[in-house]
């Protein structure tokens, strides 16, 4: 039998951590002063270039395994977010 | 504004900060150099939420965050946007400087008004005493003219960026026409 087609597909799995950096932002924006608790900010901004190397890692080179590696660092955030980022800071 | 609105202005701020932050010299000219990057990170927030579900309750909240947190870029993006992305130099300090619009009636260039007529309008204008409730001065001729209070002698629509001549006036051939855009 003649295989008339085949597909592949490779999104990465986001959906988490994207609602976890909306969650911090809607936390910035019930408290703007947290933005000086230099621990959140660039903990912040570590998660969201994570997600997006993920996702340029899949985009540009259909590389699953770099796009994981930095997934599950922005996962490691998130998971441990007690520690990273700390709402009673400021 | 919409939230779409505020996502286009944001996408602008973000590069006018960090031109602003260059250009600033030491300590970026007093704007954090952390702007442009949370200016980044909310911008994307807000648009994965809107794209997924504009109807969440906190994105009108962190909408307007992202508006707030841009803040004078936000004003400068919105005359940018306005103007089809043009002029609007990014003030380091003192704020932008806005070229006068000087025209003669008659003339027959973009910002000449036409003898005869009763009003004058020019795009350069729009937004003009915005922060005045749309109250302005201008000269024509050698005389100095306003909108408000006693003797006022035109009206001023700050949307469209039209001046209105009052008592029955009409622009004179050969006049001088000047308005300081910084009001």
């Amino acid at each position: 039998m003649a295989t008339l087609y085949s597909a592949t597909e490779i999104s990465g799995f986001t959906e988490y951590n994207e609602q976890f950096d909306y969650n911090l932002s809607s936390m910035l924006a019930a408290n703007p002063l947290l933005i000086n608790d230099n621990a959140f900010r660039s903990n912040k901004t570590n998660l969201r270039l994570f997600i997006d190397s993920g996702n340029q890692a899949i985009t540009n080179s259909s590389d699953i395994v770099s796009a994981q590696l930095c997934y599950d660092e922005g996962t490691k955030l998130r998971l441990s977010s007690i520690y990273y980022f700390n709402e009673s800071t400021s | 504004m919409t939230i779409p609105d505020i996502v286009t202005r944001a996408k602008i701020s973000q590069y006018l900060a960090v031109n602003a932050i260059t250009k600033g010299g030491l300590n970026g000219g007093g704007i954090p150099s952390y702007l442009p990057e949370l200016i980044l990170e909310v911008r994307k927030n807000v648009e994965w939420m809107y794209a997924k579900d504009p109807s969440d309750p906190a994105l009108v909240g962190i909408g307007n965050y992202l508006y707030a947190i841009t803040g004078k870029f936000g004003l400068q993006a919105s005359y940018l946007v306005n103007t089809g992305g043009s002029i609007a130099g990014v003030g380091v300090g003192t704020g932008a400087f806005r070229a006068p619009l000087i025209g003669v009636v008659g003339r027959g260039t973009i910002d000449d008004p036409t003898t005869g007529l009763t009003d004058f309008q020019s795009n350069k204008l729009i937004g003009l005493g915005r922060t005045n409730n749309n109250e302005i001065q201008i000269v024509i001729g050698v005389t100095i003219q306003w909108n408000f209070g006693d003797n006022k002698s035109f009206d001023f629509n700050s949307t469209t960026g039209t001046i209105y001549l009052g008592n029955g006036n009409t622009w004179i051939y050969g006049s001088g026409l000047y308005v300081d855009r910084n009001q």
